[in-house]
């Protein structure tokens, strides 16, 4: 019933969209209003069926319905309630079910449009948003519909693949829809441009929706690198592989789009660019969804090789032709107004920014489809690895990073190179400063000089443009300088939003620096309380335990870090096994610092539990990563955010607008505080103690107390002999197991100068007394009241024995029970040939 | 097929069908959108006393002023007087 | 007119920057996709630079050392021709005659680092790293690909799996 309500209301939906199509070219034809509103209510009414399919797809998914073959496949009777929720896009069927509602709620969100602008474009991108919707849908309904029915009921389903058992899959592939479907519009826009004639007005008219497909995109790509962090287990971001191109390539092309329709706006130039540029963009979101699903690129993601691919090819060719027809008849039109400015102004920069980062595109579109094009051309297959995207596409953004910071040096356009010599001073500074502090903290290769010094150079242009544009207006205004920075980014949001917008990517640009160049990995095999060290730390290995939750069995290995023979963190990476699935997802321990994060991924456990592998990945700078993703976000939601300044208002309608701009500003705060939180604030696994165990070679904590028998325990009148003290308490099974160990240990070797103390931590003395004098256990022990001693060294739990050489220095340390033969090991080799 | 199913859908459909075509009912009631409807139909006449060219509407072919058909495809120009 | 003289040359020569950056690096860089036959016929070549060969992985031979840890498996050739494989009735067809055939080319691996989970006999196995003088593969990298998952549709997964 659920099912087929589905399917019909995407049918329904389809025959809405296409008539939502055919109405609407026919109203404009006709001139007609009536047929225009019909076409709207048609894309409304689409909308609507849609929304009530996937509110159905979920309904399914909560009701368990197994018969529903995609419901089968993504879900089962454990998952959790949100999971269920985004098992809504964990596969094809859904996820294009998404689109499609997504897509046409886009386009009926365009016909809403009533600025000047739009006025006389918007019926003819409804047209194009209508079509390109009908097209997701039809897709959809005949070809990947999610309500396709099993022949038979299953108990259960198969559940939801581990990888994407996380909270960011929650925010991550809708953003990246919306993204996608966004950039539907500036093509229609462009379109709709061409078909009237109106080639001039288009790029302001498209702009709020080039941005806000921009916005999205780059968030979609963000959360998904960070996902990637979180939960791959690999210690990197960004891995190039073609699904991660897949969404970059639009975002680039996007980007250039935007930059192109500020000189468009401006100067009336570029027209030809941004029609080309629009195209591309929603080009790209079609091959990247053709290009994943049809076995064209070679990916480690496992595709399903379908048919869709090439419903898709088709719709590109139709796009192409269509587009190219149009552009050639408008080719008049086209031709700029303006004869453009020398190569050094800021039509010069934009131009090669323009370049660069359509350089930057084929280059990850060559580099993506290397494998099938080196076969096409007849030669070895050959594949493009991360190293070969790095090298080629490092040095273009350092360009494009470099032309960030010198094109608002040119200004409008380079009058004399005084003035340039005038305004080079502070970022030449800038660059220089950045080189000194990079060198100083370590960072000192010469390819990442460089691009310590382009990043500086960059960074102190923007600031300084800052500074002196607050600077002038608070002189001019006479308001306070933070008054007028506020000012600006109210008065021209989408200037200063995209300054921050480079700022957040000379941020990130640090951290690609750190991470490509400086970051180190290697695993390490790690016996029980023996450490290994690495990168600058040194691992104990203590103990692994299992836990299970509602859907999984947790493996945590617990790990304590130093650093320079300090206590520094406990990390606790988790190996989770989920049935059904022989899939493990390793789940890391992060230890997060502005210098460098310390990843650990727990990679397997001995069947005794005496020996773990870790992986060890230290990745320097990623910080400025994740903020400068913040603010790149934070800049493009600020230039996409409504201006008031244009409209004329009431005094109630303005009052209402302060509120929503204050809701606004109170929502966006709150996900930036939330997003931060979730990356820098704990959880991780990482934990931190009092004070950690002193490492093996370290001196061992004094301590002053008294035995049990009245007398003196000092460990300062213990030198010159060796001594072992065991943690312990009566409650402990294992401690009580080997306490008989101990004694004959004690027995065997207390004439050799070996001293044994007991500290009975956490307990009751005559619990304490009725045990050793039942185990006959006749070394010193002494009650740790309060564990005074036990933290100071660092231990975890009980038992816990450490073995001190003559020189009070710890030699060995055993967490948990320790056999006696361990402990004879122990004391022959530390009293030697005696 | 389940009964049940079929009846929502043809709720569904008539629901739809009705909403798409209430603007040709006899006595439309007016949203208040509408208006931005008459400000496409405006926007599509192309202003007569601007410079600006004329393009066909159904076509696209640039028009001249003179043009009654458009030369291209022969839809009458309309929305000039 | 001028300028527009100079954005030409000025694009053009990014052009030929980056056309000139990217040819470097696929010579140097890019890894050659090959299946065994082809690396062998590669002879001294395939030591010298890093390949990437994908084969299917004979279950009776996999040796794991967890304590080093060391990993040595054998694998057979499967088709490198996506179109081929497809003729052959789909990878896991393919899969299963590779490790039938006692004739198919094989090839020894050793790889120095833990055992991935998903390292199950008659899996595809893609190794990047490089032929030793020993004539075995020293895989710096493992990617496996299970042909049940294959055929199954996940792509969503794929979508996301970044």
């Amino acid at each position: 019933m659920i099912a087929e309500t589905g399917s019909l209301s995407t049918l329904l939906a389809l025959g809405a969209a296409l008539y939502a199509a055919l109405a609407s070219s026919w109203g404009i034809r006709r001139r007609d209003s009536r047929w225009l509103q019909s076409g709207r209510n048609a894309l409304y009414a689409a909308t609507g069926l849609l929304g009530l399919a996937v509110l159905l797809l979920f309904l399914a998914f909560l009701s368990n319905d197994f018969q529903v073959s995609y419901v089968y496949q993504h879900s089962s009777l454990e998952l959790p309630l949100y999971l269920k929720a985004t098992a809504i896009w964990a596969g094809q069927e859904g996820s294009l079910l998404l689109w499609s509602f997504l897509q046409v709620a886009i386009a009926a969100l365009v016909v809403r449009g009533t600025s000047e602008k739009q006025r006389p474009l918007t019926p003819w991108a409804s047209v194009f948003l209508a079509v390109i919707g009908a097209f997701f849908v039809g897709v959809t309904f005949f070809l990947q519909n999610p309500f396709r029915l099993l022949p038979t009921v299953a108990a259960n389903g198969q559940g939801l693949s581990p990888l994407l058992r996380h909270p960011g899959m929650v925010f991550h592939p809708p953003a990246l829809y919306v993204g996608y479907v966004a950039l539907a519009v500036p093509f229609a826009f462009a379109m709709a441009g061409l078909v009237t004639g109106k080639v001039a007005d288009w790029p302001a008219a498209a702009r709020r929706w080039t941005l806000t497909a921009w916005v999205f995109l780059g968030l979609g790509i963000f959360l998904g690198a960070r996902w990637a962090y979180d939960v791959l287990g690999w210690g990197g971001y960004w891995g190039w592989d073609p699904v991660e191109n897949a969404a970059l390539m639009p975002w680039l092309v996007a980007t250039a789009l935007l930059h192109g329709s500020v000189l468009q706006e401006e100067r009336g130039t570029f027209r030809t660019w941004n029609i080309v540029l629009a195209v591309l963009s929603f080009l790209f979101v079609l091959f990247g969804t053709f290009a994943t699903r049809s076995g064209l690129i070679e990916s480690v993601h496992a595709f399903g090789r379908s048919s869709l691919g090439y419903y898709f090819l088709g719709f590109m060719a139709l796009t192409v032709l269509v587009s190219v027809v149009l552009t050639l008849r408008r080719r008049a039109a086209l031709a700029s107004t303006a004869e453009p400015r020398g190569l050094l102004s800021r039509e010069g920069m934009f131009f090669l920014t323009l370049v660069v980062l359509m350089a930057i595109t084929a280059s990850v579109f060559i580099g993506s489809v290397l494998p099938s094009l080196t076969d096409a051309l007849g030669g070895r297959r050959l594949e493009a690895g991360p190293e070969w995207f790095d090298r080629v596409t490092g040095p273009q953004f350092a360009v494009l990073v470099l032309l960030m910071g010198v094109c608002p040096l040119v200004g409008q356009s380079l009058a004399s190179l005084r003035r340039l010599r005038a305004r080079a001073v502070v970022p030449i500074v800038g660059a220089l400063v950045l080189i000194v502090a990079a060198v100083i903290t370590g960072f000192g290769k010469l390819g990442s000089i460089i691009g310590f010094g382009v990043v500086g150079l960059a960074g102190a242009t923007i600031l300084m443009e800052y500074v002196t544009a607050a600077a002038s207006r608070s002189r001019r205004l006479d308001e306070s300088p933070l008054r007028s920075l506020w000012h600006l980014f109210g008065r021209n949001r989408r200037r200063y939003g995209g300054y921050l917008v480079h700022i957040g990517i000379i941020l990130m640009a640090i951290g690609v620096i750190g991470t490509r160049s400086y970051s180190q990995e290697r695993d390490l095999v790690l016996a029980s309380g023996d450490p290994a060290s690495f990168g600058g730390y040194t691992f104990v290995y203590e103990e692994a335990r299992q836990e299970s939750a509602a859907d999984h069995l947790s493996l945590i290995g617990r790990f304590t870090v130093y650093r320079d023979g300090a206590y520094l963190v406990t990390l606790q990476p988790q190996l989770q096994q989920y049935p059904g699935s022989e899939q493990n997802v390793a789940v890391p321990a992060l230890r997060v610092s502005l210098k460098e994060d310390l990843y650990v991924v727990l990679s397997s456990v001995s069947g005794d539990g005496s020996s773990a592998t870790i992986r060890v990945v230290v990745d320097p700078l990623v910080n400025f990563l994740w903020l400068g993703g913040l603010v790149l976000l934070a800049g493009g939601a600020i230039a996409v955010w409504p201006s008031t300044q244009l409209q004329r208002r009431t005094a109630a309608e303005s009052r209402r607008g302060m509120v929503v701009t204050a809701a606004g500003l109170v929502l966006g705060v709150g996900i930036f505080v939330a997003a931060g939180a979730v990356m820098w604030a704990g959880g991780h696994g990482a934990s931190v103690q009092a004070s950690g165990r002193p490492l093996p070679g370290q001196t061992a904590p004094g301590f002053m107390t008294t035995s049990l028998d009245g007398s003196p325990l000092r460990l300062s009148d213990m030198a010159g002999q060796v001594v072992v003290v065991n943690f312990w308490s009566t409650w402990c099974q294992p401690c009580e197991d080997e306490l008989p160990a101990l004694q004959s240990v004690w027995e065997d070797y207390r004439d050799r100068g070996v001293l044994f103390v007991g500290l009975a931590s956490n307990d009751q003395e005559p619990a304490v007394r009725a045990m050793t004098e039942r185990l006959g256990v006749t070394y010193p022990v002494a009650m740790d009241n309060n564990e005074a001693i036990a933290s100071t060294y660092g231990i975890t739990g009980v038992p816990e024995t450490f073995v001190l050489d003559r020189e009070g220095r710890v030699a060995k340390v055993h967490i948990g029970q320790v056999s006696a033969d361990q402990l004879r090991q122990d004391l022959d080799s530390l009293l030697g040939g005696q | 097929m389940g009964t049940g199913a079929l009846l929502v859908g043809l709720a569904l459909l008539v629901v739809t069908v009705a909403y798409v075509g209430r603007p040709f009912r006899p006595n439309p009631t007016r949203e208040a959108d509408d208006r931005v409807i008459e400000g496409w139909v405006s926007a599509l006449r192309p202003a007569a006393d601007s410079g600006r060219a004329r393009f066909c509407t159904a076509c696209g072919n640039p028009l001249a002023p003179s043009h009654r058909f458009c030369p291209s495809c022969g839809t009458p120009v309309v929305g000039e007087d | 007119m001028a300028n527009k003289g100079k954005f030409l040359v000025a694009g053009s020569l990014v052009v030929i920057a980056v056309i000139y950056l990217m040819l470097s690096s696929t010579g140097s860089s890019a890894r050659y996709f090959l299946t065994i036959d082809e690396m062998r016929a590669m002879g001294a070549d395939a030591t010298t630079r890093n390949v990437t060969v994908s084969g299917a992985i004979l279950g009776d031979t996999i040796v794991y050392d967890p304590s080093g840890p060391h990993l040595e498996f054998t694998i057979a050739q499967v088709p490198g021709d996506p179109e081929e494989v497809k003729k052959a009735g789909g990878l896991a067809a393919v899969l299963d005659a590779a490790v039938a055939d006692p004739n198919a080319p094989r090839l020894e691996v050793v790889y120095d680092n833990v055992k991935p989970d998903a390292l199950q006999p008659r899996t595809q196995a893609i190794l990047r790293g490089r032929l030793g003088e020993d004539g075995r593969f020293h895989a710096d990298e493992i990617l496996l690909r299970c042909p049940t998952r294959y055929q199954e549709d996940v792509p969503a997964q794929a979508d996301t799996a970044a």
